[in-house]
């Protein structure tokens, strides 16, 4: 259900930037543009900030993630909680330049705060290799001002994001084991 | 403050996660957490209060009267019985960390130590926690799937202490801790406690044999009420399965028998005390003041709610 539940917070992931405000310049923060702070050595394409990714590629990102750092299913609702109340917080549009960073700091915040055997901010310099421990460390501390500490998640949240993605998940023909346990 | 591998310490988020789950009267507010700009330290800032029940007990001049020791008692079984309900162990528990406020309002605070009880199966969570004074006999066996009667283990103590003044078992290590234990709450055998021999530690330490329970003879030189020393004699249980919990506490008739908890008695008596009694700076009869286990105390959050100087109204 870990593969479920990682597809189903891509789509979100996916809806979000697709369906953004074209209208206007997008609303980020430097902290969580790419190429400002790029995550692999290799040059950032000059038309990073332009083309909607597919949801293919955000399932990539996250899967690659959840599986060095072995996160769980509860870790990606989490996940999809903490970026969402980042956007609210701090308005912001997820867009094609920031949805990477803004994806790893929520799933870095997550882990450390939910999971058992949590992983540290140097663990994902491992993981993405180009990437130093002091901008990890940076992401992180503008995350948690962003978010105003607010980092707790009521029951009644988690249940109500758990039962989004399922509705999100038929909606778009995947299909959701019944075993995930709340 | 941060590691730099770690980044933001991990136990003060996850004690900031736990503070602002816990909402109730009893239990300490966080009122916002601050980053300094200069030093990267950050401040969790909490509710004013004005004491600690270990200064409080230190002063000599402060005396309860059995309502207020009961309104004391009950305000901190409400907060237990609140926080186990949803599912958060203080694992911190001692008198230090009682705080009142003036107008008699309790708060339990310090949740550094504080985990959320997973749920299903057996758990391994760590067994270095709580200050060794307050700490139940299952961890010095090295039981690691424990639950809430750790920390009404500690309740039993600090109840003690209403009358005592002081903390009742003041071990220097953890197998002095374990013989002060036995000696008053008799001797740690599979017949009070069935299933003790398969804990890791139960043949490893030295245990202590042919103690007798001696609870309630040694409390009726302190504690005149019975309801009184029945409660304290139900929580100092050795077997975590058979103490109280904190609604069988709140249930208890010491509660419910004339004279009544008063919580505005309280307040009478607080409005007396011109000085904020925190035990850091009323003590020096407590050696040791929090005879603390090194390593245990995990959050390094600064701006502890006790760093507050005499102050006075």
């Amino acid at each position: 259900n870990l593969k479920y539940t990682l597809k189903c917070v891509s789509l979100a992931v996916f809806y979000h930037i697709k369906n953004r405000d074209r209208t206007r310049p997008p609303r980020t923060l430097l902290i969580f543009d790419e190429k400002e702070h790029p995550l692999t050595r290799e040059e950032v394409p000059p038309h990073y900030a332009d083309y909607t990714p597919d949801h293919k590629i955000i399932y990539k990102f996250i899967k690659t993630l959840f599986h060095a750092a072995q996160l769980t299913a509860e870790c990606a609702i989490i996940t999809l909680i903490y970026l969402e109340r980042v956007l609210h917080y701090a308005d912001l549009d997820l867009h094609p330049s920031n949805w990477k960073r803004i994806l790893l700091g929520a799933i870095l915040l997550a882990s450390k705060v939910w999971d058992d055997q949590a992983v540290w901010n140097v663990d994902y310099c491992q993981i993405l290799r180009d990437i130093s421990v002091e901008d990890m460390n940076e992401l992180e501390r503008v995350y948690l001002e962003q978010l105003q500490f607010n980092i707790n998640v009521a029951s009644s949240t988690y249940a109500q994001y758990y039962f989004d993605l399922r509705s999100l998940a038929e909606d778009n023909g995947l299909s959701f084991p019944m075993n995930t346990r709340l | 403050m941060e590691n730099e591998k770690e980044g933001f310490p991990m136990t003060a988020l996850r004690e900031i996660r736990i503070l602002q789950l816990l909402n109730h009267e009893n239990v300490i507010n966080l009122v916002e957490v601050c980053r300094s700009k200069e030093r990267g330290s950050i401040f969790l800032v909490f509710d004013f209060c004005e004491h600690d029940l270990a200064g409080l007990l230190c002063c000599e001049e402060v005396r309860f009267s059995l309502q207020e020791i009961k309104s004391i008692m009950q305000q901190l079984f409400n907060a237990l019985f609140f926080i186990h309900g949803v599912r958060i162990l203080n694992r911190d528990m001692k008198s230090s960390n009682i705080l009142i406020t003036r107008s008699g309002v309790l708060k339990l605070g310090d949740f550094g130590l504080a985990r959320a009880m997973s749920k299903g199966q057996v758990q391994r969570y760590t067994n270095r926690v709580i200050t060794l004074w307050y700490r139940p006999p299952e961890l010095f066996l090295g039981e690691r799937n424990y639950a809430t009667p750790i920390d009404m283990w500690g309740a039993g103590c600090i109840m003690c202490e209403m009358w005592t003044r002081r903390p009742i078992m003041q071990g220097d290590s953890e197998q002095k801790q374990i013989s002060l234990i036995s000696n008053l709450c008799g001797s740690i055998t599979p017949e009070v406690w069935p299933g003790v021999e398969s804990l890791e530690l139960y043949c490893k330490l030295q245990l202590p044999s042919d103690q007798k329970r001696r609870i309630r003879e040694r409390l009726r030189h302190y504690v005149r009420d019975m309801h009184a020393i029945d409660l304290i004699d139900k929580l100092l249980v050795l077997d975590p399965k058979k103490r109280l919990d904190s609604d069988g506490a709140l249930n208890h008739d010491f509660f419910w028998e004339d004279p009544m908890p008063s919580q505005s008695d309280l307040a009478h008596t607080l409005s007396k005390v011109r000085r904020s009694m925190f035990v850091m700076h009323t003590s020096t009869a407590r050696p040791g003041g929090g005879a603390g286990v090194p390593g245990a105390g995990g959050g390094a959050v600064a701006g502890n709610t006790n760093h507050f100087h005499d102050r006075v109204f």
